[in-house]
């Protein structure tokens, strides 16, 4: 079909172009003081591009989530803070649970208004065995990415086949992780949904890197110097109970509110 | 087209040079024309080890940059008709070592009808071992029974299958060989050293041999003399073994279980 659209100025739908509903995942920045500055350079120090983590973020869309503040706070100026976030690879794209001037404020540099959070209700995990070997952890540390907002479904499964070897390190952006072959100590396994590994699992592994909770970790030999899932990381400095280490286990978050590491033996 | 074996750890002071000289001259003692580069830049260490630091008027770099040509500096090795050595530069910089210039000599090499070219590979994970690794076909992995070292092997190996010309441009992967020096089997009995399966369960590639930890590698460093050449010595049985096995022979690994005492030296203690 010809899309001359000068020769059908009447036509009521342009061939041009169309309008349609689109939704985006989000990382969320949750501030949890009013002081800007001091939010700024936190962010700079962990993900700048002279931290650890410098390429952590991936030009990532973000909003900036006020609802932990008290609204009677003052408004702080966001541009500096902007700035620095943009030098992370983050692009802030908009505000959710503001007072009414930061909303203001926050509309006057470009960003729009995220509506709040809605909290979807977790689904019910089965319980695996009748007495799940379980193991909490002492150390619980809650990183400033957390919520997410996800609703469109991720890419494929990401399947390496490679041993992954010291140094090494491989994220599976918005996808589970399969490795069938080893992890070894010094390397780095990281997704935002699920990670298998059919393989000793000897190094690191992050699932739920963008803070989904429901995300597991499964191995055939779990004998990691580090686990995480959203966040909630533990490392090997702590060992892991004799039912599990080294044995064939899986590793999930507790569906109690309380967000525990959970650690169980596979059971055949 | 010549054949490029890397000779390769990640650590220092495992071995490398030891059996860059070892297996160069091995190879060569079978009769195959071969060179043996030191990548060491700034260091140079082979040259001592193979007994011709005396000789040494032109190196690597002077060829890299045109001060020299191959035939200038490859160095014939006094014992081996078939042996030339390439030394490292003790003044430079090790940014002198450029890629296009050691891909030209090891292009050069295999024109003047080389048929192996070992690299030595200095320690570490920074230019000078990665340009050592770059080109290669096939890569010896030096590694100690020891925690750090089969790290630091297992971090080369990565990089081995992601850093290296085959890596980038999706050739056949480089074949990977695990050589594991400084074995002793009484220690690893007495459990003050890594045992064979520890170290092959976690870097899992494929053994080309053991060599035992001796005093004779000492001895024939000191003298200038690659290992294999001490006659009579488990050491250079031992690298023997290893050429074999490179040359895909099937040899069941030798020197790898403890010596049975007898009861008089149990009960009076001994060496």
């Amino acid at each position: 079909m010809p899309s001359s659209s000068a020769g059908q100025p009447a036509s009521p739908v342009p061939v041009t172009f169309e309008i349609k509903s689109a939704q985006l995942p989000l990382v969320a920045l949750l501030l949890k003081t009013s002081d800007g500055d001091a939010v700024a350079a936190d962010v700079l120090q962990k993900f700048g591009p002279h931290s650890e983590s410098p390429d952590f973020f991936d030009h990532d869309a973000l909003v900036i989530d006020f609802s932990h503040l008290d609204p009677q706070t003052p408004v702080f100026d966001l541009v500096p803070l902007l700035k620095v976030l943009r030098s992370c690879s983050l692009v802030p794209v908009a505000v959710r649970g503001a007072s009414p001037e930061a909303m203001a404020a926050a509309l006057a540099v470009g960003l729009v208004e995220a509506p709040a959070e809605v909290h979807r209700p977790r689904p019910v995990v089965e319980a695996i065995a009748p007495e799940p070997v379980v193991e909490t952890v002492r150390e619980v540390v809650h990183e400033v990415v957390h919520e997410v907002v996800r609703e469109i479904p991720g890419p494929p499964t990401m399947v390496v086949d490679k041993p992954l070897r010291s140094g090494q390190k491989i994220y599976a952006r918005g996808c589970d992780l399969v490795v069938l072959a080893m992890v070894n100590q010094g390397a780095e396994v990281v997704a935002d949904g699920n990670i298998h590994v059919y393989a000793p699992l000897r190094g690191k592994a992050m699932a739920g890197a963008r803070g989904d909770t429901n995300a597991r970790i499964f191995s055939l030999c779990l004998e990691p110097e580090l686990i995480s899932i959203a966040g909630v990381y533990r490392t090997s400095e702590n060992p892991l109970a004799p039912e599990v280490q080294g044995k064939a286990a899986q590793v999930r978050l507790s569906n109690d509110g309380q967000e525990k590491l959970i650690i169980e033996a596979l059971r055949t | 087209m010549a054949r490029i074996i890397v000779i390769t750890s990640g650590k220092g002071g495992v071995g490398k040079t030891t059996t860059s000289a070892s297996f160069a001259t091995g190879l060569a003692m079978r009769g195959h024309k071969t060179a043996v580069i030191d990548f060491d830049v700034g260091l140079r260490n082979l040259d001592l080890i193979m007994g011709c630091e005396r000789r040494v008027v032109y190196d690597l770099i002077n060829v890299i940059q045109g001060e020299a040509n191959l035939n200038q500096a490859l160095i014939k090795d006094k014992q081996c008709d078939n042996l030339y050595v390439l030394a490292a530069s003790q003044t430079r910089d090790k940014d002198a070592l450029t890629q296009t210039g050691v891909e030209k000599v090891l292009h050069d090499l295999g024109a003047m009808d080389f048929e192996y070219i070992v690299c030595d590979s200095p320690a570490g994970i920074e230019t000078g071992a990665l340009m050592a690794m770059h080109f290669a076909d096939e890569a010896l992995v030096v590694t100690n029974p020891e925690v750090s070292s089969v790290r630091d092997s297992d971090r080369i190996l990565g990089m081995l299958s992601s850093k290296t010309k085959r890596a980038i441009e999706g050739l056949d992967p480089i074949k990977e060989h695990l050589l594991i020096t400084r074995y002793n089997p009484t220690r690893v009995d007495q459990g003050q050293m890594l045992s064979l399966e520890d170290i092959q369960d976690i870097l899992r590639i494929k053994l080309i041999g053991v060599i035992p930890e001796s005093e004779s590698v000492l001895q024939a460093s000191n003298q200038g003399v690659p290992a294999v050449h001490m006659q009579g010595s488990d050491v250079s049985e031992a690298y023997k073994d290893v050429i074999d096995r490179f040359m895909g022979v099937d040899k069941p690994m030798r020197f790898t279980e403890a010596p049975k005492q007898g009861l008089l030296k149990r009960l009076f203690g001994g060496k």
